[in-house]
């Protein structure tokens, strides 16, 4: 059989968050937490889920080109995080050339995209990125 | 029960490669090149794009336009031929992508080109029978061609999503007509990474055959003459082909330009006339009539005679037009198009 | 004055830190352990902490302990292993401390072992990238040093640096390295050097980033100090931690773990000795200033330009080069700070004539994960 080198399971259950930002938001004080939480800061367990919207500002970003084995072609890897209604997301950064001629909070939309593969033959993980809407090149 | 469009949208990747930097990789005469197939720059899209993520994004401003909830939608089909996975459906990935409920019919279809406007059919049946309320049909490819081969200066990237129904329809589907044989002009054997086509077989017995006995034959049952429609949108391996089967059903060419995106994209498969109807629905005035005929190797093809309503202009500026995406892009090189598209091969992925 | 202090490091030894590609963990492990039993004068020793991030990742072994026990013939000694990331050694001397409060008695030896070299850089990268949320951070292909990166581009935006500020913590790193015979960088470095080398994630070039590197580090820590060497006490400990999730933490020039961590170890104000921060990436070690209270917020890189925490001051900042020039051993580097400001208060070479009575460590656990901050002083 094909050696699995990434988990299976591991991806699936993430699908809600790595395909539509699924959030939880406290029912007790509104607190919008993306990664989910078990327990919110005011100690409420109780959450409902929250679709985190898809447009935002860029509030920082990096070029990585060291990058690890799993994305050694994809290199270099911009990265961003983006503040999304008030919450803060980390991710790729995509169709961006030139970052640098970004201007200060400039607007992103949130895409769906591959993210790596195992080998040849194993599965394909898709999820979220983040892509400027103007202004990159 | 009238059924028809209720919502669109559609997605062109931001990078273009101009066939000129391929001719000139190659050795070809550019202008020879452009004069065969009129289309001046292709769409690539990212390294990290393929049919399910196009489909993703062109599915999301269909609903966005339709303006219906996910748990709304009944059925989701996609019309492909370049399924990232040979078994695994892409229509699997939009139920949870698009937060679609689990009760949903779901389907990859396959037929060349064509399998994109086959799901708009099947879905009209589905909600004509009251099976479903809401249908997706996405047409989505980005398709293969062999590097050196002239498949490469026309193959682009690209997705078109429509949501079909019966409700606030923005147009509605009045007629089809299929027209179909066993016409081997193009195929991909399994497996194998690359295309293979007839070169002129795909012209006069392929293309232009199914084309006009849809199109014909569609207008035939209704009564109808070029002169009834305001729009004629044809598949578009190249920009050759839509204009010239057009002339030869007689149809002016002001009719079939609004429809024809081939030249700025390159041809997107099962995208191609369906990202040229979702182009024309951005300029159509409410009760424009439309000519659609799509095409897929092997052989066939799909009419459509469609008519606009007034609910139409009030939902284009809702989500990203073809319009926007044809001007959005980014140039690149040839080497950066080999890393793109995944082309240059290597032992690992 | 026993009662002053949680334990003393008895004992300690280090291995020169660099690619081993002819010795294992075991071997590493045996070397230090031994060297570091014997300068104890080989006390009874009631536990083996075992400070490592990458055993079963490059060694390909778990239950690491009684592999390494047997081999360096240490018997009938229960063995826990430590891994908390790349601050793997603070904890594994933080447990020990709490080990020895509980025991009241005894000694316990602590090892951090890691060798990051059993494989290629790719490789590292992908188990570097697993210091952070590996769901949310890592599934995307980030490491630590792309949000180090994002830290240093806030920070000297917020307080107006230019890098050329920034590469003066790789320069002074190096001159120091230069100085020290367990340094894996033994080689000065000009600032052309630093504005040359290639970008790892901007503003972040490879000088900013330190160097994996295989090693081995050991301690004795005993509750009562050796009667024949001179005495030296881990006087307190503090535990801080921050948002695991990095983009959540709103303010990204500040170490948050590391403050916490700060005041949870007692006001740091006047501290006057030697200081040994973690400085995985140059900006880490600027934070960590500030975060420890040495200085005020955006004022660690002003500071360091001016010579403020050179030798010779109230407060002498990673003497032996950090990790910049020591290099970066993962699991054992925060052993290897510990063992090198014991260096410094003994007065051992090359740090003689320091005349410090005080240190203190700070291990951080990736990028502000979680963070504990050591107070040492020399107990007369
Ligand atoms: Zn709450």
């Amino acid at each position: 059989m094909v050696d699995q080198n990434l988990s299976v399971p591991k991806y699936w259950r993430k699908i809600p968050q790595y395909y539509r930002l699924t959030a939880v938001k406290c029912r007790k004080c509104g607190r919008v937490y993306f990664p989910p939480r078990a327990v919110c800061e005011c100690g409420s367990r109780e959450f409902d889920e929250y679709e985190l919207p898809r447009r935002g500002k860029l509030i920082e970003y990096t070029v990585l080109r060291s990058v690890t084995s799993d994305f050694e072609k994809q290199r270099p890897l911009a990265f961003g995080i983006a503040d999304l209604g008030g919450v803060r997301v980390f991710g790729q950064l995509v169709d961006c050339p030139n970052p640098d001629k970004l201007g200060e909070g400039a607007e992103v939309e949130v895409v769906f995209r591959r993210v790596k593969e195992d080998s040849d033959y194993g599965i394909i993980y898709y999820g979220f990125k983040l892509r400027p809407v103007k202004g990159c090149w | 029960m009238a059924v028809g469009i209720v919502g669109w949208g559609a997605y062109i990747p931001r990078y273009r490669i101009k066939t000129r930097e391929i001719a000139e990789a190659w050795g070809d005469d550019a202008l020879r090149i452009r004069d065969m197939y009129l289309v001046e720059e292709k769409a690539v899209g990212y390294i990290d794009e393929d049919p399910v993520t196009m489909a993703v994004e062109a599915s999301r401003d269909a609903l966005t336009r339709a303006g219906i909830a996910p748990s709304e939608v009944g059925a989701v089909f996609a019309g492909t031929e370049s399924k990232p996975y040979a078994v695994k459906p892409i229509s699997s990935i939009l139920i949870d992508a698009l937060n679609l409920k689990r009760q949903v019919y779901s389907v990859d279809m396959e037929f060349a080109c064509k399998a994109g406007s086959d799901a708009i059919v099947n879905l009209m049946g589905l909600v004509k029978s009251g099976l479903i309320k809401y249908g997706i049909a996405v047409g989505t490819d980005s398709s293969q061609g062999e590097p050196g081969e002239h498949l490469e200066y026309t193959v682009g990237t690209g997705a078109v999503a429509y949501i079909i129904g019966s409700t606030n329809l923005v147009a509605e589907i009045k007629h089809t007509y299929p027209f179909a044989s066993d016409t081997p002009d193009f195929w991909r054997r399994d497996g194998s990474p690359y295309p293979v086509h007839g070169e002129g077989f795909t012209g006069e017995p392929a293309y232009f055959r199914h084309i006009i006995g849809a199109a014909k034959g569609l207008m035939e049952e209704l009564g109808m003459k070029p002169n009834d429609f305001d729009y004629a949108i044809f598949h578009q391996p190249n920009a050759r082909f839509p204009v010239r089967v057009a002339q030869m059903l007689g149809f002016p060419l002001e009719k079939v330009k609004p429809g024809i995106v081939v030249d700025l994209i390159g041809n997107t498969y099962n995208a191609s006339a369906l990202l040229g109807l979702a182009k024309v629905l951005e300029e159509a005035k409410p009760g424009s009539r439309i000519l659609v005929v799509t095409f897929g190797s092997g052989a066939g093809s799909n009419a459509f005679y469609i008519e606009t309503t007034d609910l139409l202009p009030s939902r284009v500026k809702l989500a990203r037009t073809v319009g926007e995406m044809l001007e959005d892009k980014v140039y690149i090189d040839y080497s950066l198009y080999l890393k793109y598209r995944r082309i240059i091969r290597m032992i690992h992925g | 004055m026993h009662n002053s202090a949680l334990g003393y490091i008895n004992g300690f030894a280090i291995t020169p830190p660099g690619r081993y590609y002819d010795k294992g963990y075991r071997e590493l492990f045996a070397e230090v352990a031994l060297k570091a039993l014997e300068a104890a004068g080989n006390p009874d020793i009631k536990a083996i902490y075992v400070a490592s991030a990458l055993s079963e990742l490059t060694g390909e072994q778990l239950a690491i302990g009684n592999v390494l026990r047997d081999y360096a013939g240490l018997r009938n000694i229960p063995s826990i292993r430590i891994e908390n990331g790349d601050g793997s050694g603070g904890f594994a001397i933080m447990t020990a401390l709490n080990h020895l409060a509980s025991a009241g008695n005894g000694c316990m030896l602590v090892v951090g072992v890691d060798k990051p070299h059993e494989v290629i850089s790719l490789k590292q990268n992908k188990y570097a990238s697993y210091l952070l949320d590996s769901d949310y951070e890592a599934y995307f292909g980030a490491t630590p040093v792309a949000l180090a990166a994002i830290m240093a581009k806030q920070y000297m935006r917020s307080y107006e640096y230019k890098y050329e500020d920034l590469a003066t913590w790789a320069i002074k790193m190096h001159e120091r390295g230069a100085k020290n015979p367990y340094a894996y960088f033994k080689r000065a470095a000009k600032l052309k050097d630093v504005l040359d080398s290639e970008l790892v994630a901007d503003p972040l070039r490879l000088y900013d980033v330190s160097p994996f590197v295989d090693g081995a580090a050991a301690l004795v820590l005993c509750s009562k100090p050796n009667p024949n060497d001179l005495a030296i006490g881990v006087i307190n400990y503090g535990f801080g931690a921050s948002n695991s999730y990095f983009a959540s933490r709103n303010d990204y020039t500040v170490l948050s773990s590391v403050v916490e961590a700060a005041k949870a170890v007692g006001p740091l104000e006047n501290f006057n000795g030697v200081v040994s921060v973690h400085d995985t990436y140059s900006i880490f070690g600027v934070l960590a200033l500030e975060a420890l209270g040495l200085c005020k917020r955006g004022s660690a890189l002003r500071l360091l330009n001016e010579g403020y925490f050179d030798q010779g001051g109230r407060v002498m900042v990673n003497l032996d080069g950090g990790l910049k020039a020591v290099g970066n051993s993962m699991g054992a580097s925060g052993v290897y700070q510990m063992a090198g400001v014991v260096m410094q208060l003994r007065g051992d070479k090359p740090f003689n004539g320091l005349n410090a009575e005080s240190a203190m460590v700070e291990d951080m656990v990736g990028v502000d994960q979680e963070s504990v901050v050591f107070t040492l002083r020399v107990v007369k």
